[in-house]
């Protein structure tokens, strides 16, 4: 069912409720307030009643005209209220047809009676008819006194029907509106609660489906929306993790080419001097040694022009990958330029980098190149330097081994040279 | 089929035991008889009889048709009849004879029933000893009391006056024989009369001289039955009255069926009603008036009568307590 729709329903059954319990309050109020209207009413009729009976008690004793006048003003006001009462219907009209009746009657008997109060000598009539005047407002008084215990009665079935009936209706749908209303309310906020969920992991680049609820097309829009977004998010976006990934291999990829000769795959001249540079610093630190070789291959230019530059190309990729197989991984090969070579020997002395060197040569000597049916025997000349204290810079190491290298090509090639 | 035709009988002889055992129920109920003054005052009995407002399971009525409220004591002395509809003189002057009955309360009103009717070229202040007027009267009823009443309002001394006691349906023939020159009668003897002889006689102007109630009466009985019978009647007569407040027209046309009455007359004369059940104190203070009356006029100088064991309120008391607003004082409090 639609939210609306659900909602409206609510609205409509809750309004319902209200305008009935407030119609019939209203109804019970009016009855009350006409019960209420009507005792005033009888209670005027009463004083009116009452004013007629002292009069005549009065007038028994006495002939003063001042009375009479004053019992026929009451009478005749009597008369304008039970006449006001036919357009108001605060007495049933059967009832009030009485009561007009009745007052006529006083009406007319006062005037016998007032006849013959005039002749002293007839004192019994006299007595007869005022007591007959009191005898008949008595019996409006009882018919007064009726209406007013009947008004009465009204009124408190009236009160006890708000009581027993009204009121535990309003409670009833005060309570089934409550309970709706919790019920509605809570369920809203579970709906509300998991598209906030849904969207606060979504924000965090985690792309899942929301599992719709089949109580609001409303809310199942909703999830469908989200859902969307989240299928496009996943497949346009990349995460930040991936991102970083990729980012952090290119930048490998990139370290890695700016790092390494495209030919030999060795270090590049940058890497060795930066390399050189920390490891000439940590042992002048520590006091630890440390020993360079310059390698640098026999007749390269040679080779070169009797097999051609690829295969010039391969002679040094193949003196580099023998080379890398005689050090170490702590130990570092760059390609210093050309057909020379540095390889930097952290904590090793001249002695043990010139064995190194050796070991270099003797590989080369039992592993000639073979290129396209080709023997290619190829030699190297290697310079050695180690680090002494009076050497204040890197730089001083490799000249070292730069002058060891040349002396070694001065003595012939396939030499090594300690500086 | 055998199976319907079983069910048929089983429900068959269902319905007729129901019906034998509700017949018979209902035939257990007591035959009351109540003597009605034919009058439009006995309007409740009439509707209440013609609409069937008697529980029947309580009460079966009977009604017999009197003339006038004297007739409808006497017819109940007689053990011709369980209760009468009396006015309030009938139980003032009945009470010294026959002590043995009880009112149990008025059921309607009137101050313009009973009527002095005179020939037209007769003035009753011109009476004289030499030369008295006849007037009919009906004995020990509303009928003396008016004309007493009326005499000294006028202050007509009783010496120019001869009362002549007739029945009811006696005064028009009276009238027509030249025996009387005026009658104190109750309606509808002198609407009939008078619309009968509207150019011979004419109607005393005297409305609300006289208000007198009619009221229920019956024989003064000790058993569990009798009360019950009195409370249904009474039950009856109640729910008359509430037709007759809520049904005016209709209640008009069942008395005008009953008493072969023209409509003009019962819608005229029903102006001058007023129904209510009640016993009030108003009740007891008219009869004491009239008691007081009563003696003035008969000289007599009897103890004061208490009316407390003529009047019974437990019957008003259990249909209509609301009603109920009488006191009535005991020998101690005399």
């Amino acid at each position: 069912m639609k939210l609306k729709r659900q909602f409206s329903l609510i609205i409509t059954v809750s309004i319902i409720l209200f305008l009935y319990v407030a119609i019939i309050s209203f109804q019970s109020w009016f009855a009350i307030s006409n019960e209420i209207k009507r005792s005033n009413y009888i209670q005027n009729i009463n004083y009116l009643a009452d004013k007629l009976e002292s009069d005549i008690y009065q007038l028994q004793n006495s002939k003063a005209h001042s009375h009479r006048e004053q019992w026929l003003e009451y009478h005749s006001q009597l008369k304008q209220l039970l006449t006001s009462a036919e357009q108001s219907n605060d007495i049933p009209p059967s009832t009030l047809l009485n009561l007009q009746h009745q007052n006529n009657s006083l009406g007319l008997l006062f005037r016998y009676f007032i006849k013959v109060a005039e002749d002293n000598n007839n004192t019994d009539i006299k007595h007869h008819l005022s007591t007959k005047l009191l005898a008949n407002l008595q019996s409006f008084q009882e018919e007064i006194r009726l209406i007013s215990y009947n008004s009465r009665n009204s009124i408190i079935s009236l009160i006890t029907e708000q009581l027993y009936y009204t009121i535990p209706i309003l409670v009833v749908c005060m309570a089934v509106i409550s309970i709706a209303n919790v019920y509605f309310a809570r369920w809203l906020k579970q709906l509300v609660l998991k598209v906030n969920t849904r969207l606060n992991v979504l924000k965090k680049g985690e792309f899942g489906q929301v599992v719709k609820t089949e109580n609001s097309d409303e809310f199942n829009e909703v999830f469908d929306h989200i859902n969307s977004i989240s299928r496009s998010l996943m497949e346009t976006t990349i995460s930040r993790d991936n991102l970083q990934k990729i980012v952090t291999e290119r930048t490998k990829e990139l370290e890695k080419l700016a790092n390494t000769d495209p030919l030999t795959q060795t270090a590049t001249r940058r890497v060795l001097f930066s390399v050189g540079e920390k490891e000439f610093q940590r042992a002048k630190r520590s006091g630890q040694s440390l020993s360079v070789i310059i390698i640098d291959c026999d007749y390269f230019k040679k080779v070169n022009d009797q097999y051609g530059h690829l295969v010039g190309d391969h002679a040094l990729t193949y003196i580099c990958t023998l080379v890398t197989a005689e050090i170490r991984d702590i130990d570092t090969l760059a390609r210093f330029g050309g057909e020379e070579f540095v390889a930097l020997f952290p904590d090793t002395n001249a002695e043990s980098a010139a064995i190194i060197a050796s070991r270099i040569q003797h590989s080369l000597a039992q592993s000639p190149l073979i290129q396209d049916n080709n023997k290619i025997i190829l030699t190297v000349s290697i310079g050695v330097a180690e680090l002494k204290e009076s050497d204040t810079s890197f730089e001083s190491l490799i000249e070292q081994a730069d002058n060891a290298l040349y002396k070694a090509k001065h003595e012939g090639r396939n030499k090594i040279c300690v500086a | 089929m055998t199976r319907i035709i079983w069910l048929g009988c089983f429900v068959i002889i269902t319905v007729a035991c129901i019906t034998f055992y509700f017949d018979n129920k209902d035939n257990s109920a007591p035959t009351v008889t109540i003597a009605v003054p034919r009058t439009p005052l006995s309007a409740p009995l009439y509707i209440a009889d013609k609409l069937s407002l008697f529980d029947s399971q309580c009460i079966k009525t009977n009604l017999i048709d009197v003339d006038g409220g004297v007739a409808s004591f006497e017819t109940m002395q007689n053990h011709d009849a369980d209760f009468s509809l009396s006015s309030d003189s009938v139980i003032v002057y009945q009470k010294n004879i026959e002590p043995n009955f009880e009112a149990f309360g008025s059921i309607v009103q009137s101050d313009n029933d009973v009527k002095l009717l005179l020939k037209i070229n007769k003035d009753l202040t011109q009476a004289t000893t030499a030369n008295k007027y006849r007037i009919a009267i009906i004995k020990n009823s509303a009928s003396e009391y008016f004309l007493s009443l009326y005499l000294a309002y006028l202050g007509i001394s009783h010496n120019t006056i001869e009362l002549i006691a007739m029945r009811p349906e006696e005064i028009q023939s009276a009238f027509e024989q030249n025996i009387i020159d005026g009658a104190s009668i109750w309606e509808p003897y002198a609407y009939e009369i008078q619309s009968e002889y509207k150019q011979h006689i004419s109607v005393v102007e005297s409305k609300s001289l006289y208000s007198l109630s009619f009221n229920l009466i019956g024989l003064k009985a000790n058993n569990l039955a009798s009360q019950q019978s009195t409370y249904c009647l009474m039950d009856g007569i109640n729910k008359a009255i509430e037709v007759i407040a809520n049904q005016p027209v209709k209640s008009q046309l069942i008395v005008q069926n009953r008493l072969n009455l023209h409509a003009d007359f019962i819608k005229w004369v029903w102006r001058d009603y007023w129904f209510k059940l009640s016993l009030g104190e108003s009740f007891l203070m008219n009869l004491n008036n009239l008691e007081a009356w009563r003696q003035k006029t008969h000289n007599a100088s009897e103890q004061p009568i208490l009316f407390n064991n003529v009047i019974n309120p437990q019957v008003m008391m259990r249909i209509k307590p609301e009603s109920v607003s009488i006191h009535l004082k005991n020998e101690r409090e005399l």
